[in-house]
C-alpha cells in the first residue's frame, strides 16, 4: 500500500503541526509524483461525494414520485378542492369519534410504527444478507426478511444492525415477545446513539399485556432522562400518557 | 442539539438534530428535509418557467447542498431553515435560467468542489487543481462501481462525512483504526485499478 495516501489523509484529517504543513505543501510543489497522488486522493473525495448525490437523487426522485400533485383537468379540477375539503373533514371526524379522549400508548406505539417503521431505507451497498434482509422487509416480505437477519444473529450474533432490523420486523410481524428480546438484547450493546430502550417500549406498548404500560413508561422515562435516541418523542409521550 | 429523534411531523431543530446523527436516523432526516420544502418545485415552475425535471433538479440539488452545508454546521442560524433553503433554490434556478439563456452545456455541478482543496498553500493548490482537472474522473467513477461492496460503501460513508468512530458500528468493524486502514487499501486499490486502465 502507498505509505503516502496515510500521510495525506493525516494531513485533510487536520493531524500534522503547522511544520509538519508546511513541508507537506512544500514536497506538493517540488514532488510531482507526490503531488499526483494528493490529487488522487481528492479526486477519489469528490467521486464518491458525486457517486453519493446521485444515489440521494434518485432516492429524492422515488419520493417525488410519490407525492408530486397529479394533473387534474376539467369538472374534476373544478370540484377537486371541494371532494378535498369534505374528506378531510370527514378524517376529522372519524377521528374525533374513535380517538376522542388522550391517545393510548397503544394509539401511539402504532401510529410511531405506521409513520417511521414502514420502510427500513437501503445503504450504499448492494446484495449483501442486511440490505437483502432490508429489501424484502420493504417489500412486504416480513417471515423472509426475519429470517435472513436470525440468520446472520446465528453467525454472529454481534450484529447490531441485524438485531435491530430483527427486533423491528418482529413489531411488524406482531411477535412482540421475540420483538423485546432483540431490544433487550440491543439495549444492552454499546452504542453511542441507541435506540434499543425506546423500541423496547414500543413493543410493550403494543403487547399491552399486564404490567406492560407501566413499564413502558419507566423505559421512555429513562430515555429521557438519558438523552438516549428517541428522546424527544419519549417526552411527547410522556407528556400524553394517560393518567392510572 | 443531539437528540436522535425523528417524528412524523419536525421542527427544523428536529430536522437538523436529525442530519447530525448517523445511520437510518440521518437518512431519514435527510428524506424529512426533501419532503418538507417540496412545494418548492411547483414554485420553480411557476415563478422561474423551469419545467417539473428542472425544478426537481435544482431542489434536489438545493437539497444536497443544504444537507452538507448543516452536518458541517455552516448554517448558522440566523434565518429559518426554510427561508436559508429557499434562498439556495432560487440562486440555483437563476443559475440554471443563466446556463439556459448563454446555451452554455456546461455539467451542473450537484456539489462544491471539496473544501480540502483550499487547506493547501496557494502554490500547492494550484498544482494539485491541475493535475485534478487533468485526470479521468469519469474512469475514476466507473472503478469505484467495481472495485467491490465493501470498499465502495466504506468510501461513500467516508465521503459523506461519517467519521471512522461511526464506520465501526455501522459497517461493524472492530476499531476506528480498523476503518482508517480499510479505507486507506480500499482507496489504493482504487488507485491500482484506475492506473492499469488509464
Amino acid at each position: 500500500m502507498s505509505e503516502h495516501l496515510g500521510y495525506i489523509d493525516s494531513y485533510f484529517n487536520n493531524e500534522l503541526s503547522p511544520e509538519e504543513r508546511r513541508i507537506f505543501d512544500q514536497r506538493v510543489e517540488q514532488d510531482p509524483a507526490f503531488a499526483e497522488e494528493v490529487a488522487f486522493y481528492l479526486n477519489t473525495l469528490n467521486t464518491a461525494k458525486a457517486e453519493l448525490a446521485a444515489q440521494k437523487k434518485e432516492r429524492f426522485r422515488e419520493i417525488y414520485r410519490e407525492i408530486r400533485p397529479v394533473q387534474r383537468t376539467g369538472l374534476v379540477r373544478r370540484f377537486w378542492p371541494y371532494v378535498a375539503a369534505a374528506a378531510v373533514t370527514i378524517a376529522l371526524v372519524f377521528r374525533f369519534v374513535i380517538f376522542s379522549g388522550a391517545a393510548t400508548p397503544l394509539n401511539l406505539a402504532g401510529e410511531f410504527i405506521q409513520e417511521n417503521l414502514k420502510e427500513i431505507p437501503p445503504t450504499m451497498s448492494m446484495g449483501d444478507s442486511l440490505e437483502l434482509g432490508k429489501q424484502l422487509y420493504n417489500q412486504g416480505k416480513f417471515t423472509e426478511s426475519l429470517t435472513l437477519f436470525e440468520n446472520i444473529l446465528n453467525t454472529d450474533s454481534s450484529k447490531t444492525l441485524a438485531k435491530e432490523y430483527a427486533g423491528i420486523v418482529s413489531l411488524r410481524l406482531e411477535q412482540y415477545d421475540k420483538a423485546i428480546v432483540f431490544f433487550t438484547q440491543l439495549e444492552n450493546t454499546r452504542l453511542e446513539k441507541n435506540p434499543g430502550k425506546f423500541y423496547h417500549a414500543l413493543a410493550l406498548m403494543k403487547r399491552n399485556g399486564p404490567g406492560d404500560i407501566p413499564e413502558a413508561k419507566r423505559l421512555l422515562q429513562i430515555v429521557k432522562d438519558q438523552g438516549l435516541m428517541y428522546k424527544d418523542i419519549a417526552i411527547k409521550w410522556l407528556e400524553d400518557w394517560p393518567t392510572e | 442539539m443531539v437528540s436522535g429523534n425523528i417524528s412524523p411531523r419536525l421542527t427544523e431543530q428536529e430536522i437538523a438534530d436529525g442530519l447530525m446523527q448517523s445511520g437510518i436516523t440521518r437518512t431519514r432526516a435527510e428524506e424529512q428535509l426533501f419532503r418538507q420544502y417540496d412545494y418548492f418545485i411547483k414554485e420553480g415552475i411557476r415563478k422561474y418557467s423551469l419545467s417539473e425535471d428542472e425544478s426537481f433538479d435544482a431542489y434536489s440539488d438545493t437539497i444536497l447542498s443544504a444537507i452538507q452545508k448543516i452536518i458541517n454546521r455552516s448554517f448558522e442560524g440566523r434565518s429559518s431553515l426554510k427561508t436559508w433553503i429557499f434562498q439556495i433554490f432560487h440562486n440555483k434556478c437563476v443559475d440554471l435560467l443563466r446556463k439556459k439563456s448563454t446555451n452554455k452545456n456546461s455539467v451542473h455541478h450537484t456539489l462544491e468542489i471539496t473544501d480540502l482543496l483550499h487547506l493547501l498553500s496557494d502554490s500547492a493548490r494550484s498544482v494539485v487543481q491541475r493535475m485534478m482537472d487533468n485526470s479521468d474522473r469519469a474512469l475514476l467513477g466507473q472503478r469505484l462501481k467495481e472495485i467491490g461492496d465493501q470498499c465502495r460503501k466504506l468510501l461513500l460513508f467516508w465521503a459523506d462525512g461519517y467519521p471512522d468512530k461511526e464506520i465501526v458500528v455501522l459497517m461493524e468493524y472492530k476499531t476506528a483504526d480498523v476503518v482508517k486502514t480499510s479505507r486507506l487499501r480500499c482507496m489504493e486499490k482504487l488507485r491500482q485499478l484506475y492506473k492499469s486502465n488509464s
